[in-house]
């Protein structure tokens, strides 16, 4: 695969961005990655307010919340596709933990940041010591290959691109289209048009039509003040959410799943999720790291723009509509 | 969630039930013996799990010291330190607790208290080579701290007060802005041609911003913690909440209610800065107002009036931008010496967040609070910045984690026993700009609209006069701005959200 002619800089600095951000709040103590730093540290990491770093906690463990429920699900059985991955560490994540077991674990995104993160797994013996001893027979030119986890690049835009690193997955028993698999998706449909995730939904539909579930953290409720604010103060940095159509209610995020033909859709505000879901225990400890919620308010503003949305197709009946957060 | 061995515990459990002769204590002890196993595996959670089910059937000094211990390799140092407290209300002779309770305030950093833990230990067991050698180490870093404050308090050059030097910055003929007088003096020209200066997005020159800061700061220095304010009869006063850095709002209340001076008095609640990116104009439009009617114009700290709040909120940023650093280090000395509270005709307290977690606190407690530092975590300091009424009678934990919540008995009781008619405080948006609550003894005042430039709420000021303490509202909607976002020097707005 050629490396990218096109300038994707400005999405690719979104994994920038949440990564000190997440370093930021790793650093507080609001949740535990000894990975993130290896992969995206610095040594200083400037303030972030309290709310983005309650938001990235609850994007972390909401997500987690549904991944452990899916993998209990499918019996250990899966595959698990991470979308626009970044230095994300989901992957060290479950490979720390015993009971969560897996067939394969793939991690996609644009070439500049999955060469980057092959090569830092490759070199740190921290990194590459959790995983699976590369598979050198299967060269994937900025990738990585194990027998349980592999790293893809890929311009998620370009159906025929993905196609082809499919292709390859299934040719050489990486991947089964007919096992459950896993989508994992953050903040990534929204720097792409309407029509393009649409189209890569459907793909994924129809290429894992027997048994997938689709996990999405993104923008929710963007059409008042404050998506204004959002889309502007993101303009001006050079980031353009040309996908907010989609994520302008609970309305919109589930039914561009169904016009995808996932067959059933649920979202939630993070709100929502942290007034009802979030173990009181854990909501004490985190809102007291940061000395203090200086407005409860703009928390809640903050949360009432932010959503886990989800899809699924299951017409061998295992239950997927059981991954729901309780 | 059941896992199979929780299953097996509970059947256990269940088990030792039925049987007569087994006690609350042996039902205890096996979940004890479980959960010391999966704190052998690392299992921590399991293990607090486990401890505070035996805690909830038998309770002791072992089994909450075991919890803290479990705490503290989770890290959750301020459950750790509990756990200890509690263990040693059981057995306040029981060594390992003030281990516990050394290694907790060690990771919180309070090492003179860890330090005493240790001195108990290592004269309760002097053989023992770790007590000794936890002790020397805390004790080391003890000794350094109290050196570091001395040396610090010692050099009174420390201060950056006395690093300025006004002389080294001439002001240019090409500076078309206001200047004060020779001495520094602030003028009533030159407020009135800052505020439109500002109103032009305008930058006051350093000099004259160096001037001005210093002179509040030795102002700040000559008050007390609480003031008394005096309002003759008939004559009015003002009260204004947060302000936030929304310096188009803050002309637009001058604009409204008249531009301070001696006629027209002004108390000005806290939270002067940060969020709204024109706090540099703000604070100096207040801090020039108070200079030049020391009498007449009262400040009072909010919670942003810290170097936490500065640096996470946009104010340091944007003194930096606009100015210096030392120019930052500066506000963070003055904003030290704010005073807390203000009392009017001794009928009215105003403070920014608002009352106590104790019944007995009397205006002479304020007085005596040693406000000069940085707000603490906790005490009379720490709640008179950020505690926040709420509905029900009692005390509740704040859900900022910091302060608390009081209700409409803990003000009727303050008020009574201080002899006062009302309380005012900011610190909490209201969707009017103010909140009469507790039976109109307790009222927020609120005075940055459309605050973040997202929350559509008025702001509001009250006004009452010298003979008639009732208080009148006055709401107002925001006014527009340049085109300078909120947060615009903070690190990371929330603005820009997750990515």
């Amino acid at each position: 695969m050629d490396k990218t002619a096109v300038d994707n800089s400005n999405i690719i600095e979104t994994n920038n961005d949440a990564c000190q951000c997440k370093l930021y709040a790793i650093e507080r103590g609001y949740w535990k990655d000894p990975y993130l730093k290896i992969l995206a540290g610095s040594s200083h990491h400037e303030r972030r307010t309290p709310e983005i770093s309650l938001g990235y906690y609850v994007r972390v463990h909401g997500l987690r919340y549904l991944i452990e429920k899916f993998i209990k699900l499918t019996n250990n059985q899966c595959q698990i596709i991470n979308l626009g991955c970044g230095f994300d560490t989901t992957i060290f994540y479950l490979l720390d933990n015993d009971n969560l077991q897996f067939k394969h674990f793939i991690d996609m995104d644009f070439d500049e940041i999955t060469e980057l993160k092959s090569n830092k797994i490759r070199r740190l013996s921290t990194l590459h010591s959790k995983l699976p001893t590369e598979n050198h027979s299967l060269k994937i030119p900025c990738g990585f290959h194990s027998s349980q986890y592999t790293i893809l690049p890929v311009d998620l835009r370009d159906l025929s691109q993905l196609d082809n690193q499919f292709k390859f997955l299934f040719d050489n028993q990486i991947l089964d289209a007919t096992k459950p698999t896993l989508f994992l998706c953050e903040c990534v449909l929204i720097y792409m048009s309407n029509e393009h995730s649409l189209n890569l939904l459907k793909y994924l539909t129809k290429t894992f039509s027997s048994c997938c579930l689709f996990l999405n953290f993104e923008q929710i409720n963007m059409n008042d003040r404050f998506g204004e604010i959002m889309f502007e103060n993101l303009k001006h940095r050079s980031c353009h959410l040309i996908g907010m159509e989609s994520c302008q209610s609970k309305e919109s995020q589930c039914q561009r799943y169904l016009n995808a033909n996932f067959t059933s859709s649920s979202c939630l505000t993070l709100n929502e999720y942290y007034k009802k879901y979030l173990n009181i225990d854990e909501k004490t400890r985190i809102e007291k790291i940061d000395g203090g919620l200086d407005e409860k308010e703009l928390l809640e503003q903050l949360f009432e723009h932010y959503c886990f949305s989800w899809a699924y197709r299951d017409e061998n009946n295992i239950g997927l509509n059981t991954i729901t957060f309780k | 969630m059941a896992t199979i061995s929780d299953t097996d515990l509970t059947k256990k459990l269940e088990d030792s039930n039925i049987q007569t002769s087994t006690t609350e204590k042996d039902s205890a002890n096996t979940i004890k013996t479980q959960a010391n196993e999966a704190f052998k595996n690392c299992d921590y959670e399991k293990a607090i799990e486990l401890y505070t089910k035996a805690i909830e059937i038998h309770p002791d000094a072992i089994l909450y010291s075991n919890r803290s211990f479990a705490y503290l390799r989770r890290e959750w140092y301020g459950y750790a330190l509990i756990d200890a407290k509690k263990a040693l209300e059981y057995d306040p002779k029981y060594i390992k607790a003030y281990y516990r309770r050394a290694s907790a305030h060690m990771a919180l950093g309070k090492y003179p208290s860890a330090l005493s833990d240790y001195e108990y230990v290592k004269k309760a067991c002097p053989n023992d080579k770790d007590a000794t050698l936890k002790y020397e180490e805390c004790k080391k870093i003890v000794t350094r701290i109290r050196f570091e404050k001395a040396i610090a308090v010692d050099d009174s050059g420390k201060s950056v007060a006395n690093q300025i030097d006004l002389s080294s910055m001439p002001v240019e003929t090409e500076y078309d802005g206001p200047h004060l007088e020779g001495d520094g003096r602030v003028t009533k020209t030159f407020m009135q041609a800052l505020l439109p200066y500002f109103e032009k997005q305008k930058t006051l020159h350093k000099k004259y911003a160096y001037q001005i800061i210093l002179q509040i700061l030795s102002i700040f220095k000559s008050l007390p913690t609480l003031i008394d304010v005096t309002v003759p009869p008939k004559h009015k006063f003002t009260i204004c909440g947060d302000i936030h850095g929304q310096f188009y709002d803050l002309l637009n209340i001058f604009k409204l209610n008249g531009l301070p001076s001696d006629e027209n008095p002004y108390l000005f609640n806290g939270d002067f800065v940060d969020r709204g990116s024109f706090s540099m104009e703000c604070i100096l439009t207040l801090f020039g107002f108070k200079v030049l009617y020391p009498n007449h114009f009262f400040l009072a700290r909010g919670n942003h009036e810290s170097i936490t709040m500065n640096q996470m909120y946009g104010f340091e940023g944007e003194v930096k931008a606009k100015y210096t650093v030392q120019m930052f280090q500066l506000f963070t000395e003055v904003f030290n010496y704010l005073p807390l509270a203000h009392c009017i005709n001794n009928k009215v307290l105003v403070m920014h967040g608002g009352l106590f977690s104790k019944d007995d606190v009397t205006l002479k407690d304020i007085r005596a609070v040693d406000r000069v530092r940085q707000p603490p975590e906790d005490g009379l300091m720490s709640e008179i910045l950020w505690s926040d009424p709420q509905p029900q009678n009692g005390r509740s934990e704040s859900k900022r984690g910091v302060g608390l919540q009081f209700g409409p008995d803990v003000t009727e009781r303050f008020l009574k026993l201080n002899n006062l008619e009302y309380v005012v405080r900011s610190h909490e948006v209201k969707q009017e700009g103010y909140e009469l609550a507790h039976n109109d003894k307790c009222i927020t005042i609120f005075s940055a609209p459309n605050y973040c430039d997202t929350m559509g709420n008025k702001g509001a000021f009250i006004t009452i006069t010298g003979d008639n303490v009732t208080p009148k509202f006055t709401s107002y909607t925001a006014v527009s701005h340049p085109a300078v976002r909120p947060m615009m020097y903070a690190n990371q707005s929330s603005l820009f959200g997750l990515m």
